[in-house]
């Protein structure tokens, strides 16, 4: 009997052609999702609702927010897209820089049909919170952003247009 | 010849050895090309992997036991004299 092909060798060459073989077809589907247009329809953002309050405990400002998002999710969603994660990102200045996630999500691709629905009004996550008593009036913008994570492949982040706004000129209460 | 731990189970003549390596191969082959073809027309790769995983476990059960077909052609020996 030769050992060309005992039996091992007939375990290790069966197991490894499947795995090869799986390898590259997830190689085909990597470059397959090159030559597959992603878009993504966002149609507007807006924050429509805000609240600065004066934190006088901690000596510092905190805005809280609500904000109406009009997009279409559907077409995003190809053979490759796992689940994407999506954040609204409020940039500002007072006077550095500061960029501040108040709301995400993450959707994954069986979650679709509901999250067309629920993204029409939304209340903020988490509060914008500064370090002194610098926020009033503030010019800022907002803007959506979100990271596709693929089955096979690399991470990718892509983002909508940046929307104006600006903060409260007193505190709301 | 040494008889190792795997012999234990038994041995293939060189026509069942030749139809081993073709059967795994086409199996493999042909259900990763279909479950390939179902995950383009459904958007689901998750179907690719399962042809790859399950087509893989069926050929290893196929070609790791020494079947009764992959013994019916044994080698004529030749004669002492």
């Amino acid at each position: 009997m030769g050992m060309m092909h005992n039996v091992t060798a007939r375990l290790n060459s069966s197991f490894f052609f499947g795995v090869w073989l799986l390898a590259a077809l997830a190689a085909l589907n990597i470059a397959s999702s090159f030559f597959i247009e992603q878009k993504f329809d966002v149609k507007s953002v807006s924050v429509t609702n805000m609240k600065l309050y004066k934190n006088t405990r901690y000596n510092w400002d905190e805005a809280d927010m609500e904000f109406t998002l009009n997009a279409d999710l559907t077409d995003i969603f190809n053979w490759n897209v796992k689940l994407i994660y999506l954040y609204l990102e409020i940039d500002y200045f007072n006077p550095e820089r500061n960029q501040v996630i108040v709301w995400d999500k993450i959707i994954w691709r069986d979650q679709l049909k509901q999250i067309k629905v629920e993204l029409t009004k939304n209340k903020g996550k988490y509060l914008i919170k500064t370090k002194s008593y610098d926020l009033i009036g503030r010019n800022a913008t907002a803007t959506l952003k979100w990271e596709v994570i693929p089955i096979t492949g690399f991470v990718y982040k892509m983002q909508s247009e940046s929307v104006p706004m600006q903060f409260l000129e007193k505190y709301s209460y | 010849m040494a008889k190792g731990f795997w012999n234990v189970l038994g041995e293939i003549d060189y026509e069942g050895q030749r139809l081993a390596e073709k059967l795994y191969k086409y199996i493999i082959f042909i259900s990763c090309i279909i479950g390939f073809v179902i995950s383009i027309i459904t958007k689901q790769f998750m179907y690719t992997g399962y042809a790859a995983l399950f087509s893989t476990c069926f050929s290893i059960v196929l070609t790791f036991f020494p079947w009764p077909w992959y013994n019916k052609h044994p080698l004529q020996w030749a004669t002492s004299d």
